[in-house]
């Protein structure tokens, strides 16, 4: 391979940076492990259709167990990883790149797409107030959310949200709310005055989620599959842009290849790595490198090439709260059958006085499987079984997110086996605002009870970020320039969410996929110069 | 043995006898559950399976006290392997409006919890202890 622009992982981080040298003309080449689903399916349909006369086994289980792999293996993954068509998103991940941690539930991706292959693809635009403790502004950043948003399509609306989120007027229109989501945000604008008083808010999601059909990709059906199914066209993963790059000949991309690590020689970057069909080894030489293989997998690159097994480094990740909402009116009532089964409904909670703004996502539990609702409901088993039935219909999760920064944040480091080591304090979680925020709940039709709140393991929001800050002024080995450039390291940048020091309550994920772009931008308008 | 415990397994949570495809299933997986605990807990599950009657009680007791986690993993596959049958739709899928129904079951259950609970604590720390004796 000849000498060239080289971005590792084609996440939503290494794809956006392809996209900001798409601009100029410049082609990069996208190096990723890029493991792709084994089957492919033809499902159509509502899932509960599909499930009255379907054995689900296949989808809910898998040949290989990972369906319950939570309750064999001791894992701790979200149920869209573990279904058995989606859990290629997080495969071997292991045995590519260990992780050892006693309190951090650390999840990687080698997918194609990344872990944004199973996201919640909420798409939020940092505004300077969620930027105040970084050295960007919202301004540096406003073109690149633009162009990402036509080109991912994003659905929302400007509503009570958008003093939080920014006016945007490139947004789809919003996706039609569940039959609960439509019951809570009714109440929601009959008590807001009430609600605002106690820093509440209540509006539509920013998701990048198509509500009407956008460049050759379907609208949502609205069928529930969401958790099942991979690769739902309506559900913007970053694998359909490189597709469409690679099609276009805007990118070169070479996948089953794991980079470990850089050299230097006679002034160029040589990368090295191995084939993970056969464990070959593999090198190749860049101009320049960028590196947005996610923030652990980034983080691990760097200290390997730097052969360092001493430093520890920040790692942030925003503590979680889940709060199950029962609304009353719901019980015994059908399931809705035709939800969309993820965020329907975005809560600001922002206090009077001083304190951190909180965002949460209101989400639709219709796609999950019901057994995920086992042990949920603090009664017998056989009594459980009745209770996911009648009562599973009226539940809703707020998942709510609290900001970090540095002062919270775990450490991680390389030892001398090349396994990363995670170390994290459990979170001490302010619960005042999260009493005020369920109280305003429930006089708006939705129960819950501060007994039935489970604060996640650390590493659940899977949000990670600030191993390697950005600095104006860059002056240690682990930080890097507003350019992206990795201090003394020259030609060499990091563009995914490892340079942000400090992460707001907001999904920071937008501001990733923009920030990475714009180094591309720079880095092209150098090279271009 | 293992007959017993498929089947003894799925009658306590559906109070039904337990297909075949699903008894099949839950072997295969079982094999990986058990592989991974130590021999002192598989001997007490064993245990537990054989000379207990009433699976569900102690399932719940062992819940509340946090102990006997093989029990309860082998509970939770289970429900995840049921739900894949279409037979069993109705069972975890409610499709109709009964809205009095539930509330009166909902009265009902912190008298039938107490009493599982009451009587699975009492079977794991007072039969149990002499059953092993």
């Amino acid at each position: 391979m000849d000498k060239e622009i080289i971005i590792i992982g084609s996440g939503a981080s290494g794809v956006s940076a392809a996209l900001g040298f798409e601009k100029r003309g410049i082609i990069p080449t996208i190096i990723d492990v890029g493991k792709k689903m084994d089957n492919t399916t033809s499902i159509h349909g509502n899932l509960y259709d599909f499930r009255k006369n379907n054995d689900l086994y296949d989808l809910l289980i898998g040949d290989n167990l990972e369906g319950v792999s939570n309750i064999l293996r001791g894992t701790s993954l979200p149920p869209k990883l573990t279904a058995p068509m989606n859990n290629y998103i997080v495969s071997d991940s292991e045995e590519l790149s260990p992780v050892k941690s006693e309190n951090f539930g650390a999840i990687q991706s080698f997918a194609i797409g990344g872990l944004a292959a199973g996201w919640g693809a909420g798409l939020y635009r940092y505004n300077n107030d969620d930027l105040k403790k970084l050295p960007l502004s919202s301004v540096e950043l406003e073109s690149f959310y633009d162009i990402l948003s036509s080109e991912i399509g994003i659905s929302g609306s400007n509503d009570d949200l958008t003093s939080f989120f920014g006016n945007d007027n490139t947004l789809l229109p919003p996706l039609p709310l569940s039959k609960k989501s439509d019951y809570l945000y009714e109440k929601y604008l009959r008590k807001k005055r009430m609600a605002n008083k106690n820093g509440v808010f209540l509006g539509h999601p920013r998701l990048g989620v198509l509500s009407r059909d956008h460049a050759e990709r379907k609208m949502c059906d609205f069928s529930n599959f969401e958790t099942w199914l991979p690769d739902i066209p309506w559900v913007y993963n970053p694998a359909q842009t490189l597709s469409r790059l690679i099609k276009e000949k805007k990118v070169k991309y070479k996948n089953g290849i794991l980079i470990e690590s850089w050299r230097r020689e006679n002034g160029m970057i040589i990368l090295e790595g191995r084939d993970i069909s056969d464990g070959s080894s593999f090198s190749t030489k860049a101009e320049k490198l960028i590196i947005a293989a996610g923030t652990l997998n980034t983080t691990k690159i760097v200290l390997r090439s730097k052969k360092d097994i001493k430093s520890k480094l920040n790692l942030l990740d925003n503590p979680l709260l889940q709060i199950p909402l029962i609304f009353p009116s719901f019980i015994g009532t059908p399931i809705d059958k035709s939800a969309f089964g993820m965020t329907n409904l975005n809560l600001i909670y922002k206090p009077g006085h001083e304190g951190n703004t909180l965002q949460g996502s209101i989400i639709e539990l219709t796609s999950p499987p019901r057994s995920l609702f086992y042990e949920g409901f603090p009664v017998s088993a056989a009594l459980n079984i009745k209770l996911i039935k009648m009562v599973s219909p009226s539940l809703m999760a707020l998942f709510l997110f609290f900001p970090s920064s540095a002062e919270e944040a775990g450490t991680i480091k390389l030892n001398g086996n090349n396994e990363l080591e995670i170390a994290q304090k459990d979170y001490m979680i302010d619960r005042k605002p999260v009493k005020k925020i369920v109280r305003t709940l429930m006089k708006m039709g939705a129960w819950s009870h501060p007994l039935i709140i489970k604060q996640s393991m650390p590493g659940y929001a899977i949000h990670y970020a600030g191993t390697i800050p950005m600095k104006r002024r860059t002056s240690s080995d682990y930080e890097s320039s507003m350019d992206g450039e990795l201090h003394n390291e020259p030609g060499i940048y990091i563009a995914d969410g490892s340079p942000f020091s400090n992460i707001s309550s907001k999904n920071l994920s937008f501001t990733i996929m923009a920030n990475a772009m714009r180094i591309a931008d720079r880095i092209s308008a150098k090279i271009t110069k | 043995m293992k007959t017993d415990e498929a089947a003894k397994i799925y009658r306590s949570i559906f109070r039904k006898n337990i297909p075949g495809m699903v008894k099949q299933r839950f072997y295969n997986s079982s094999l990986e559950i058990e592989s991974t605990v130590p021999e002192c807990e598989l001997i007490n599950y064993r245990t537990i399976i054989k000379k207990i009657a009433d699976l569900e009680s102690v399932e719940y007791a062992s819940r509340v006290l946090n102990s006997n986690p093989l029990l309860k993993k082998k509970f939770q596959l289970m429900i995840y392997l049921a739900e894949c049958l279409p037979e069993n739709y109705s069972i975890f899928i409610n499709e109709k409006k009964g809205v009095l129904k539930a509330y009166f079951f909902l009265l009902l259950i912190p008298f039938n919890s107490l009493y599982k609970l009451t009587k699975g604590i009492f079977i794991l720390k007072i039969k149990m202890r002499w059953i092993k004796k």
